[in-house]
């Protein structure tokens, strides 16, 4: 293995492990606070892309997409959460799993009937179309970008759950939903928000992917199963979990693709069931009140 | 007693089958410390968890200073005024201890009596300021205690709610809770205390009721419990 | 009594005169089983049906009085409902022949159906080499391709030219394997070597990055893939976008610089290869003519998919018009679908009776940047390429 090609699918691991990071965070958190599990996750992934995509045509800039995107997914899982899954939390996980479930073909169908059924690209930026010259490696610009972006959403995360007062209501949330209630803390309202978060998050995954990926109605189905995989392996409830699941999920991916071709498909499986075996709850599970 | 602080009539609550509270009826006066007594799996801990509305009521009537609060969100009986200690202390691990504090502190509801405050409860417990930076997680089980407490009284409450304060605690820490649960009842706080500890529970009680089977059995001023050894053999075994 | 008589006397006169046009012959049926609907291939189901009806249009519209008649028939991309818009096409509405589909996953139902009820089944794109070889059918024809016949000729090619190493990459599925193995057979012959062979799997993944990882560190001279559509796009944008452009020369299948994939490709398109049945700069008439008339209509260029569309048209109503129009002999409309040669768009076609695949030339082309964008140049043309049988006994 040389090292040019070390750099390189480091690199790419990197930046496929930021995307998955931002899609799982809101995933993550939600179900550590609530227990709730939203299989329509990657539904708002491909709404971002897709309002990202419009409004980048109709506004010719990129940097729009990276506004609409985002905030269409924000609302839309709003009303998701207004009409179906505030009164979803109580009941079973079977029942969450099966409702959700369905409202995945529901979107991709809206999609269909509002976007037709072709495959969109959107260009990067034009700063951030050419390639850079990093680690002797020649790499795609847009791809660094999004390895930044990545970062520096992790740390305003952290910061925002670590040094505010939402985060720590969150936190307490995550740790003890009922004595945080009791204590008069109104855990529904962070939830909502939180809730809310995680789906702008996972529409500027949407955006952000759009450029190295495509975009077509289905596309959250690709995502899905590395991003619930990411959750399982880190532990759910917490933004480091998330983190460090979407780093090990990411590298595992990219390496897996090229390293053990006939193995490819099943390698974030493996991983993912090598850690089940030794860390039942994931790699770094929420802390429960004892 | 329309003069009660709360006031519990014919409350049933259950976890599934089978109701644990079986028509609860209590009353909590201001200012006046109620002891709540009864053998293990007799319900205690669920009247609390039900007046909190942690559990909801299938049945009866929870009012709380003249509000009816039956059925509310836990955030918004909290808010009402009522504080709570629960059983199992209810730490959050991913909380510092100041973090634990401060999460849920409030102003006092109303004017009357000297609001708590960070420096108060400091004043209090010199123990939680050394730790305050430290993780909620790794406390003692008399520091989780002093910190749960803490955590309540800065929510400023009127009535605060006390699930066995000195469960598992070795017996010097038992006798600081108690040191410092009669400071709060001298600033005229009400408390509801659950206590399996007969002496502890009777130490500074003014009112006591006993629960047995879902139901409260008796109930009286702590001077007539004292003398009512049928109640005693009856519904705690002593 | 009287007047209900001369009313039922006037209601059959005029059922008579409404039934007028029905005394002429019946039109001849055409029936398309194509995905209008679902899947990738919408784009190229409607290329290939828009362009069938322009050459049939063209043509006149019917054959010895009997109009033609073109029925389409949405398969959603699914090979039972391709089956079952069959089944309804020949025992509902009495097509003369099936024209579909577009990709091999529908290419078995279609073809077990045309196989068993005796219906001439024309295929406008898909490749699958068995289909003209081991599994052909007499009632099995092929207008567009076999994936052997796209490719056998660039790597002998391309040896020629210097690049004598090569990496593969395609997706991991039937017509991926095919191009593959038909390329590397030339390559290896003419003394070229594969210095690396990547299959990931088949699917809407695009992001190539660990693949051009894996192929930069192989360092060949050049790399030979097999994509289309959105995938295709991707791997030319990224190719260039890895710093892989300056030093390995990209080169194809030719639907990997496809008209459809030149405006988003760029300037990414600049000096990749490309090998394929049909490219929209071919120097003849009839292509001249196809392109003026295609671009007048949907202000765009015609890509290969409408170039197999409109010859698919022609070779029909050239089949046709040897029969007179006389479509009840299934078996003479075979015969005579073998029996003509046409000037198409993509040079001179004709249906070999020995693989019912269609024999035609094949060009070799490159994106050249001209004028702020990127063209397709032919540099070299192979005539009258036929497959060998492959098995096929007809």
């Amino acid at each position: 293995m040389d090292s040019g090609f070390l750099v390189l699918q480091l690199l790419n691991g990197l930046q496929f492990a930021m995307l998955l990071f931002l899609l799982a965070v809101g995933l993550s958190v939600v179900f550590g606070m609530m227990n709730f599990i939203n299989l329509a996750h990657g539904t708002l992934y491909m709404v971002g892309a897709f309002v990202g995509f419009t409004a980048a045509a109709r506004l010719g800039s990129f940097w729009a997409a990276l506004v609409a995107g985002p905030a269409a997914a924000a609302a839309l899982g709003a009303i998701f959460y207004a009409l179906l899954l505030r009164r979803m939390q109580a009941a079973g996980a079977m029942k969450q799993v099966l409702v959700t479930f369905g409202l995945i073909f529901v979107g991709i169908d809206a999609v269909r009937l509002i976007w037709g059924d072709y495959a969109q690209t959107l260009p990067a930026p034009a700063p951030l179309s050419g390639s850079v010259h990093i680690l002797g490696q020649v790499y795609p610009a847009y791809r660094l970008f999004i390895i930044a972006l990545g970062l520096a959403l992790a740390l305003v995360l952290y910061l925002g759950l670590e040094r505010t007062r939402l985060g720590a209501v969150v936190r307490a949330g995550v740790d003890d939903r009922a004595t945080a209630a009791a204590l008069g803390l109104n855990v529904e309202r962070a939830f909502f928000a939180v809730f809310c978060l995680g789906c702008a998050l996972a529409g500027l995954a949407g955006v952000v992917a759009a450029p190295v990926l495509e975009i077509y109605p289905g596309m959250d189905m690709t995502v899905l199963i590395p991003t619930l995989i990411v959750v399982v392996v880190g532990g759910p409830g917490r933004l480091a979990g998330a983190f460090v699941g979407a780093l090990l999920i990411g590298m595992a991916e990219t390496f897996g693709a090229v390293l053990i071709p006939d193995f490819a498909s099943f390698t974030i499986y493996a991983v993912m069931a090598l850690v089940l075996l030794f860390r039942p709850r994931g790699l770094l599970p929420a802390r429960h009140a004892p | 007693m329309s003069g009660a602080l709360l006031q519990l009539e014919q409350v049933r609550a259950s976890y599934g089958s089978g109701d644990v509270l079986q028509g609860v009826s209590l009353a909590a006066a201001a200012g006046r410390v109620l002891s709540l007594l009864g053998r293990n799996g007799a319900g205690k801990t669920t009247v609390l968890k039900t007046i909190m509305g942690v559990l909801a009521p299938r049945a009866g009537s929870i009012r709380f200073a003249g509000n009816d609060i039956t059925g509310a969100p836990p955030h918004r009986i909290a808010r009402a005024g009522l504080g709570y200690v629960p059983e199992t202390r209810g730490i959050f691990p991913s909380l510092s201890v100041l973090e634990n504090l401060t999460v849920a502190a409030r102003g006092a509801a109303e004017a009357g009596g000297e609001a708590w405050t960070l420096d108060r409860v400091f004043a209090l417990f010199p123990r939680l300021h050394e730790r305050r930076h430290g993780g909620g997680g790794r406390l003692s089980g008399g520091e989780q205690q002093m910190l749960a407490i803490g955590r309540a009284l800065l929510t400023n409450p009127r009535l605060l709610l006390l699930d066995e304060p000195t469960e598992g605690l070795a017996p010097i820490i038992v006798d600081g809770i108690e040191q410092i649960l009669r400071q709060l009842k001298s600033t005229g706080l009400a408390i509801l205390l659950v206590e399996q500890n007969l002496p502890f529970a009777l130490a500074f009680a003014d009112e006591v009721a006993v629960l047995g089977k879902g139901q409260v059995r008796w109930s009286g001023t702590a001077a007539e419990f004292a003398a009512a050894e049928a109640v005693k053999h009856r519904w705690l075994g002593l | 009594m009287m007047s209900a008589y001369r009313a039922a006397a006037v209601a059959a006169l005029a059922a008579l005169l409404a039934a007028g046009p029905a005394l002429a012959e019946e039109p001849i049926k055409i029936g398309l089983v194509l995905p209008f609907s679902g899947g990738p291939y919408v784009p190229l189901a409607n290329e290939i049906a828009d362009s069938l009806a322009m050459a049939i249009a063209d043509a006149g519209g019917e054959v010895d009085g009997r109009k033609i008649e073109v029925l389409r028939a949405d398969s959603t991309h699914k090979p039972d409902v391709a089956q079952a818009m069959a089944k309804k096409l020949v025992f509902e509405d009495k097509v003369d022949m099936l024209v579909g589909p577009v990709g091999s996953n529908e290419l078995t139902a279609l073809f077990n159906f045309a196989n068993q009820s005796k219906t001439p089944l024309l295929i406008p794109n898909a490749g699958d080499n068995e289909a003209t070889g081991e599994r052909c059918s007499p009632w099995v024809l092929r207008t567009s391709f076999s994936n052997d016949q796209i490719v056998r000729e660039m790597g002998p090619w391309m040896v020629k030219h210097g690049y004598k190493t090569a990496a593969l990459i395609a997706f991991d599925y039937a017509a991926g394997h095919q191009q593959m193995d038909g390329f590397k057979r030339g390559f290896v012959k003419a003394g070229g070597t594969i210095v690396s062979e990547q299959y990931p799997p088949f699917g809407p993944i695009s992001d190539f990055g660990p693949y051009l990882a894996k192929i930069k560190e192989a360092k060949p001279a050049a790399v030979f893939t097999f994509f289309a559509g959105p995938p295709a796009t991707a791997l030319v944008k990224q190719f260039s976008e890895f710093g892989l452009k300056d030093q390995i020369k990209l080169a194809g299948a030719g639907w990997l610089i496809s008209p459809l994939n030149l405006p988003g490709e760029g300037d990414a398109a600049a000096g990749v290869l490309g090998i394929l049945n049909y490219v929209p700069t071919i120097d003849t008439p009839q292509n001249k003519a196809f392109q003026a008339e295609f671009q007048a209509k949907y202000h765009r260029t015609a890509s290969e998919f409408a170039a197999q569309g409109y010859d698919t048209g022609k070779l029909i109503v050239a089949a046709l018009a040897a029969v007179k129009g006389k479509t009840a002999d299934k078996a003479a409309l075979v015969k005579a679908l073998h029996s003509v040669t046409v000037q198409g768009t993509r040079g001179t076609l004709r249906i070999d009776s020995k693989t019912n695949n269609i024999i035609q030339d094949i060009y070799i082309y490159e994106g050249k940047k001209e004028g702020g964008k990127v063209d397709l140049v032919v540099l070299d043309k192979i005539p009258a390429v036929q497959d060998p049988p492959n098995g096929c006994k007809l």
